[in-house]
């Protein structure tokens, strides 16, 4: 999850310029990673959303609010409009969820099936957290397409949360997982691989490791490859790469600056990510990772394209589409209209 | 209004168009044109520039993307709705707060006008945040605009004028006062607080001309008890007390 004012590319006056970039990308994509509330717990609402989408040549969106809200301090004479405005704290605040619902009921049918939205209004170190999901599921049972973008280890937003740090391997989050996979929900998370301070290893890897090996029926999201604004390691295709042979219940998604750091750095696509991403096309989306600001969805989108035109047909439409609809789409009603799987009884298994 | 129904104007570069109805969609474009055709974009929109920026979040905006040039141009641009774009006077604060060339900010104070500010800038509180971020010569051009009727009436006791002056330098403390002028001043001053808080915000050599529209009794009055005193004497500088002693006969 990105800081809203530091974009992912941003004014290069020894480049030209073009306004066909508001246009996106020239591939038709789902947007796997998108916010629709700030900071602020605002939203510019879902008619906006596709508005901005139409424009930026995007059919769907996987959609989701923010699940902390930064704090007015009474210090502060100017309001902070995101995490990093200032040096005030954020706290969780489960009613991003309900704007969310809100906001995609209040839309016709066949817009809402344009969106995807995931839940995340949770504090993810409350061993009630489930409870939030399962009441959640219950007076929305129709809106969501699975859980997330969880916030775990995100180095300035974790400093300026209040509470114990939240991590993928806390075990409050076990029952989320549990009923995830019960139901056979996607878990989008941020995690970290390391500490801003450390970039020589990925000191935080091993908690996200531990999850996904713990539940290996849950199926997860690993957001932007675990890279955030400061956070890099060495051998990060090659870390990638591993995590997606060893766990095949983990997937990807690009969004943010995974993109523009270590896959296409100076807009030139790295051959081996190219490789890497032909290897688990299947296993792989695209996102934005905008906060809010939904005008920005086309040169967001566009810029990919450098890297798009690198991949075969088939591993194309695997990350700007297939990917995202295998995992997040079809998920609607499913806790409402399923049982939840169960461990077969023992005695029944032996008869 | 629903996004799709903002009106939108049509901007052409190299022969690719798009619409622009908001700040933020101004923002954007400017921003993937890489700051090569700002001008352009800015002129093609000119008779619609304070109905897409909207409001004050929508022009600080669209100032922190342009170069000093163009600020200038916007700013003459929106003209004399510039007051209803920036709304108030705590948008005016932090948009002077953002603003780094001296130029845009005399530009921006004249665009305003007396009738601009005054729309504005209604508490002595906004006047002084407002001050605080003008630099140069232009905080005096703000007390000019707005004018010694004005300011006598905005500024109703001690405590309003030390707001005020805390923002100014010391030239322009000596200009506002000699505007409000002195024996006004000495009528904002009700009791021990409002004298003290006059004193701190003012220099040594202004503070004694205050000093000197009171007499001893009057001065004795004002001060008047033990916490008041303690409160005013914290809040001297040593030459200050020095003056004060004389004036009220104290050793």
């Amino acid at each position: 999850m990105p800081h809203e004012q530091i974009t992912t590319w941003k004014r290069d006056p020894s480049k030209p310029g073009s306004l066909g970039r508001l246009k996106g990308s020239k591939y038709r994509m789902i947007d796997a990673h998108l916010h629709v509330i700030n900071f602020i717990q605002e939203t510019p609402g879902g008619e906006a959303l596709l508005y901005y989408m139409d424009q930026a040549n995007i059919d769907k969106s996987v959609i989701f609010g923010l699940p902390v809200s930064k704090l007015w301090a009474e210090y502060d004479r100017e309001p902070p409009d995101y995490y990093l405005a200032n040096d005030s704290p954020c706290y969780y605040y489960g009613y991003t969820d309900v704007i969310l619902a809100e906001m995609v009921r209040a839309l016709s049918s066949s817009q809402q099936d344009r969106l995807y939205p995931l839940m995340c209004g949770f504090n993810p170190v409350d061993r009630y957290a489930v409870r939030h999901v399962e009441r959640l599921y219950a007076q929305y049972p129709d809106v969501w397409s699975g859980i997330g973008e969880m916030l775990l280890r995100h180095d300035d937003l974790t400093a300026f949360t209040y509470g114990e740090n939240a991590r993928a391997n806390h075990r409050a989050l076990y029952p989320i997982y549990e009923f995830a996979g019960q139901y056979d929900l996607p878990v989008l998370m941020h995690q970290n691989v390391t500490s801003v301070t450390k970039s020589d290893h990925p000191v935080y890897l091993h908690e996200l490791e531990e999850a996904v090996r713990e539940f290996p029926r849950t199926r997860f999201i690993f957001a932007h490859c675990g890279m955030s604004r400061r956070v890099n390691v060495p051998f990060y295709y090659q870390m990638v790469d591993r995590l997606l042979a060893q766990y095949p219940n983990l997937c990807v998604d690009y969004s943010w600056i995974v993109y523009d750091v270590v896959i296409c750095l100076n807009g030139k696509p790295d051959p081996n990510w190219v490789a890497l991403t032909e290897k688990y096309s299947d296993r792989i989306c695209l996102g934005s990772d905008l906060v809010t600001k939904f005008e920005r969805l086309g040169p967001e989108l566009q810029r990919y394209d450098v890297f798009l035109d690198q991949l075969s047909e088939t591993a194309r439409a695997n990350v700007c589409w297939q990917t995202a609809e295998r995992i997040y789409g079809g998920n609607k009603g499913k806790v409402k209209n399923t049982q939840p799987r169960m461990v077969p009884e023992w005695n029944k298994v032996m008869a | 209004m629903n996004t799709s129904q903002i009106p939108r104007y049509p901007v052409t570069i190299d022969g690719e168009t798009t619409q622009i109805g908001t700040a933020n969609e101004l923002s954007i474009a400017l921003d993937v044109l890489n700051g090569q055709s700002d001008r352009a974009i800015l002129e093609q929109l000119r008779p619609h520039l304070a109905e897409i920026v909207g409001g004050a979040t929508g022009f600080t905006n669209a100032m922190r993307s342009l170069e000093t040039e163009n600020q200038l141009f916007l700013i003459d641009a929106i003209g004399n709705q510039l007051a209803n774009v920036i709304q108030q006077a705590r948008y005016l604060r932090d948009l002077l707060a953002a603003l780094a060339e001296e130029q845009v900010e005399q530009r921006l104070i004249e665009t305003l006008g007396t009738d601009g500010l005054r729309a504005l800038i209604i508490t002595p509180t906004e006047l002084g945040e407002v001050l605080e971020w003008i630099y140069g010569s232009s905080d005096q051009r703000v007390i000019d605009l707005l004018g010694a009727d004005y300011l006598r009436r905005m500024i109703r006791n001690g405590v309003d004028l030390g707001l005020v002056l805390n923002g100014l330098e010391e030239s322009g403390q000596a200009n506002l006062v000699e505007k409000i002028e002195w024996a006004r001043v000495a009528q904002l001053v009700s009791n021990g607080r409002d004298l003290a808080f006059l004193m701190r915000a003012l220099p040594a050599s202004l503070s004694a001309s205050l000093i000197d529209q009171f007499t001893r009794e009057q001065l004795i009055d004002l001060i008047g008890n033990k916490l008041d005193w303690a409160y005013l004497y914290e809040r001297l500088e040593p030459s200050e007390v020095k003056n004060l002693f004389d004036k009220i006969g104290a050793k």
